[in-house]
Order: structure tokens, then sequence, then C-alpha cells
């Protein structure tokens, strides 16, 4: 499968499905469809465990990959962002962490198998998706402590682990490491992520998407989008990227930052620009397809899709946006050390 | 000095053994002032600061995490990479785990054999930082030319082709020692370390090599006129055969580059 991804990232410029909390809105599920019959005697209230979907609303999720898919897509990404123990313990659920991932990417797999069966010119793959969690290893949350974690490199590793392995099990092609708002949690990941591949003997793809917060151009522990990349290069990455809180509009400037340097594919899915005084992200499809395939003839990307607020019209969009524009040149960098802080350090002897 | 040789400056007065001031400011606890001199040495011009924590009468561990914890909250601090600094593989290890940005570890070497010298090394890779690999094995340290190449090259190939480390994260350190200590045997050692330095970034491509300036002159000390002059000439050699990376104005106070 591997193989067959890198030959399909050397002719074209592959699409990454839209969001997945926009799409189960619109379903208006209320508790009691959340719990299923599985967990309707559940001790709290779990409305919003988007990701519990995949065990108590199955096929919902398997219609929103099948509708991104029939948009276009060649890549969706499982409905487990959430599925670690720590993130599921808002909901009591810590215990159903590997479940959720196994689930999550089985859901997809039948999905892109039954496409890439219909149209075998165009294999479909399963990127198993590992959240950022609800905790910051490199930030404190209590301002009087300044040098207190709520959340430890190893807990987060753990965490990664059973979720990793679940995504595996489940038939995910590729580990797509996203919505990275602390590269030190990203780096646990990576750590877990690497020690899992050696303990099962499989290697995947991996996937690394960051996230610019704001108009400050940094992640939210600080880092500029070039030092982010020093910091997690070695995991070796299929591709590096942004992803989540800009829109497109905003991002470009970030992914020419890292498409300059980095010797891997670039991914790219912004939102549907930013949120409207409702909170909600109202670009057009046509609007943010437009953007994009000015991203793709400028040769900044070779993966894109959509993040907070886009849909399958997105997708379709910006399918057809970028539809024959090669996709970008990996380009050859030079060999030498390059360190970080919050901001690059590179020490270039020629 | 060559134009294609680099040398980088390291903050060294946040190493507990080479500051007397930093290190009653840890085991006193009083961990504000000890930021208030990371925050000096950044705003001095050291590009990368070295953490070091290494005391017999102090939790070195939990003093290296709560420190990192610490820079990481002060961004003009964390600007720059760190460099994680210890003796111990266990302090080492606590402080890679509290690190977002990619850093450099002080240091791994064959001291204790090759095995634990590459699990080490793939560590240090997955936790993504760079390494400084001393010219060290079972037989101890390497003192002539002979042995600092042969060391450094063998370190290098194990760490290239069994550890699977990239060959631009390694940067030697084949030992600065002491010269005119009266033993005649030591008079050569800085010509060793220059010639070491010149035939191992011949050689070995991609990696960096860095050493202590200072322990040059040791036999000096008290005498600073001295040293700076024999820190001159021996950085003007060393610099000119690829010497990248010193440890050098914060040990001594010399402030020799200037700062």
């Amino acid at each position: 499968m591997t193989t067959i991804l890198q030959q399909a990232l050397k002719s074209r410029i592959l699409i990454l499905d839209g969001a997945m909390g926009t799409m189960i809105q619109r379903h208006h599920l209320d508790e009691a469809a959340y719990r299923g019959a599985r967990f309707k005697d559940w001790k709290q209230d779990v409305k919003g465990n988007n990701d519990l979907l995949s065990l108590t609303q199955p096929d919902i999720i398997k219609d929103i990959h099948r509708q991104y898919f029939a948009a276009g897509a060649d890549m969706v990404e499982t409905n487990s962002f959430n599925s670690t123990r720590v993130s599921q313990s808002d909901y009591g659920m810590e215990a159903l962490a590997y479940e959720l991932n196994q689930q999550g990417a089985r859901i997809a797999r039948d999905v892109a198998d039954e496409f890439s069966a219909r149209t075998p010119g165009k294999p479909r793959f399963v990127v198993g998706t590992l959240g950022p969690t609800s905790r910051t290893a490199s930030l404190s949350p209590d301002v009087s402590n300044p040098a207190f974690r709520n959340i430890t490199f190893d807990e987060l590793v753990e965490n990664y682990t059973e979720a990793t392995r679940g995504l595996i099990d489940g038939g995910a092609d590729i580990i797509m490491i996203e919505t990275i708002f602390d590269t030190l949690n990203a780096k646990a990941a990576i750590f877990a992520v690497k020690q899992i591949f050696g303990e099962m003997n499989v290697e995947l793809p991996i996937m690394i998407s960051g996230t610019i917060t704001d108009a400050s151009g940094r992640t939210l522990s600080g880092q500029t989008p070039e030092a982010f990349w020093y910091s997690v290069r070695h995991a070796n990455p299929l591709s590096i990227g942004f992803n989540c809180a800009l829109g497109a509009k905003d991002l470009r400037q970030h992914i020419v930052s890292i498409a300059k340097i980095a010797e891997c594919h670039i991914s790219a899915h912004p939102n549907a620009g930013l949120p409207n005084e409702m909170g909600e992200y109202d670009e057009s499809p046509a609007d943010m397809a437009l953007q994009l395939k000015e991203w793709a003839t400028s040769g900044l990307v070779n993966i894109i899709g959509g993040c907070c607020g886009t849909e399958p019209g997105h997708i379709t969009a910006i399918a057809e946006a970028v539809s024959g524009v090669p996709p970008r040149r990996i380009p050859e960098v030079d060999r030498h050390i390059r360190l970080s802080g919050l901001e690059p350090f590179e020490v270039i002897q020629q | 000095m060559k134009k294609n040789s680099i040398f980088i400056n390291i903050g060294e007065r946040t190493n507990i053994t080479g500051s007397a001031r930093f290190k009653k400011l840890i085991m006193n606890g009083d961990f504000a002032t000890a930021l208030d001199v990371a925050r000096q040495q950044v705003e001095a011009g050291a590009q990368i600061i070295d953490i070091n924590m290494d005391e017999a009468m102090l939790d070195s561990e939990q003093a290296m995490v709560t420190f990192l914890n610490l820079i990481a909250s002060e961004p003009d601090i964390s600007r720059v990479p760190v460099m994680i600094d210890s003796s111990k593989w266990s302090v080492i290890e606590a402080g890679l785990k509290c690190v977002q940005g990619k850093a450099v570890v002080n240091s791994i070497s064959m001291k204790e054999g090759k095995e634990l010298f590459i699990h080490h090394a793939r560590l240090i890779r997955d936790y993504g930082a760079a390494a400084v690999v001393m010219a060290f094995d079972e037989q101890g340290q390497a003192d002539t030319l002979e042995r600092k190449i042969e060391i450094c090259t063998n370190s290098y190939n194990i760490l290239v082709n069994e550890a699977d480390f990239p060959p631009e994260d390694i940067i030697f350190d084949p030992n600065v020692f002491a010269v005119a200590t009266g033993i005649d045997e030591h008079n050569n050692y800085s010509v060793d370390f220059i010639e070491a330095t010149r035939i191992i970034k011949q050689t070995l491509p991609y990696c960096h090599i860095s050493g202590g300036v200072s322990n040059v002159s040791f036999s000096f000390r008290g005498n600073n006129p001295v040293r700076e002059a024999m820190h001159s000439v021996f950085l003007y050699h060393a610099i000119a055969a690829g010497y990248g990376y010193g440890h050098c104005q914060c040990r001594t106070d010399y402030g020799l580059f200037g700062n």
C-alpha cells in the first residue's frame, strides 16, 4: 500500500477529506443516539463524544466517509481524533480507547476498500488520526506554578501507543499526528508510533500536521513553522503540514515557509475561513477552492483537504480545482544540523 | 578564520559543575534567579544554552525537569535550543522528555560498551535530538591523535550504520586537554586535538566538532592574560581545522567571545 501511495503522490496532488465534526453535527444526534444500545445506562453524559459514534452509530460514520470518497477524496481520516485515554476520560470511557481507534480504522477501511474496488485506478487510503489530546506537555495550566504539567511525556507515549496499536489493527494505511498545538505532545506521539512500529514489525507512513494558532504565526506552544519542522523532522515523515485554526488565506504564508525547507511532502487542510460572529465557518467551496488552486499552481502542496467547516462540497470543489496541476516537487535540502527552541537554529557549513 | 567554519557560542553559566553561582542558586532552590542566569546568557548572545545539574547532593533528574519546564515558560529563553548536559543517562532522558525543540544531548560515548551506546543513540534519535559524542571507549579517554581518530571513526560508523543516527546530528568532542602541565607527554595535546579535528572533518561527512576550550590553559589558572592568549591561538587553529562548537566563555568567565 505504501508503494501505491508513493506512486500516487508522484503523479498528482492527493485529496484529503473535510471535517468530521461538521458532518456529524448535521445529524442533530441526541444523548440517546450517542449512547446507542450498548451504553444506554452509562454513568455520565456522552453527547459530544463524536468518536464514540464509531461504536454506536457506525453507519453514520461510514456514510460520512462515503460522501467524502464520492466527493473525490483519495484519503479519509478515521473518526479517532479524541480516542486517547486522556481525552476519553472526560466521558469516563478511558477503557474504550483501543476499541475506538480499532473500530474507527475498521469502518474507514471498509469504505475505502469498497471505493478502491469500484475504481481500481484510484486507490483510496485510510489515514489513522492521532489528535493532540486535551492536555499540553510543555505548558503549565497553573499560572502560579509555571513548572507544573498536568501530563507527562511518558503518559502521552502510553496514550498514543495504545491508540496507534488500535489504528494499525483496524487497518489504517497511514498514521497522522495532527492539529498539533504543542510540539512536545507530537514528539511523544512520534516516539510512541516509532516504538509500536518496532514492536509490531510494521512501518506505516507518518503524516504530521501542526496548527498555527493565530496571527502570531506560531503554534500555541510558541514555535515558528520552521522550528516546528526541525522538532519533528526525526520522524522522517511522509508529509509535514498545517491544519485547523486558520483559513486558506492566513495559512498560506506558513505553508510557504515549510514548503521551502522540508524534504518530504507538504500537506494542508485549512478551515473554511475564519469563524463568523456565530462561530460558524462560512467560506464557500468555490472561494476556498480558488485559493487552494493558487497554492497548487504555485507548487506548494502535495496533499490537500479541509478542516473545520469544510464539507463534501468543498472537497469536490478543491479536487476539481487542483485536478491536473502537478504536485509540489520535493526540494533538495542540504544536509546539516538543524536545532530548534521556539525558533530555528541552523549551522550551515559550506 | 576560514570561511567554511562557524563557531557556535554555547552558554555554560547554567552548568552547575562550572558555575559556582548557578550551583548555589539551584542548591538553595532559587530557580527564579537561576532563570535570570539563563536569560542573561541568551541576551548576551548564547546560541545554545547548556543545562547541567550534576551534583551528588541534588536530585539531578528533578532539577533538570523543573528547570527545563521553567525555561519552557519563558519565550525569551526558550527561543534558543538547549543542550541537555549530564554524565547520567537518566538525567539526560528526563530532560529529553521536557523539550519541544530539537535539543543537543551532552554526551554519549562508548565508555560503557557498544550495546549501550547504540541503545542510547537510538533513543536520542527517537526523542528528536542531536548528540555530543565523546572520544571515549572501554579502554578510556582518547588522548593521542591516533586514539582520537580511532574512537571517533568507530563511533561514527556504529552510529550511522547500526543505530541509523543522522551523521549531521553528531558533534564529536575529541577531548581538549591541558598542556604545559610539566609532563612532557602532555605538550602535544592541543596539536593532537587540532589535527584530529582536521582529519575527522575530512573523513567523517556532515559531523561537527566541539570541545571545552578553557581546558587547554588549565595549568595557568589565575593568570588570565596568558589563558586568554592561549585560547585565542588555540581557537584560531582549531576553527581553521573545522572546530565548530565551543564551551568557552562561560566556564571560565573570560568572555573570550566578547558577548
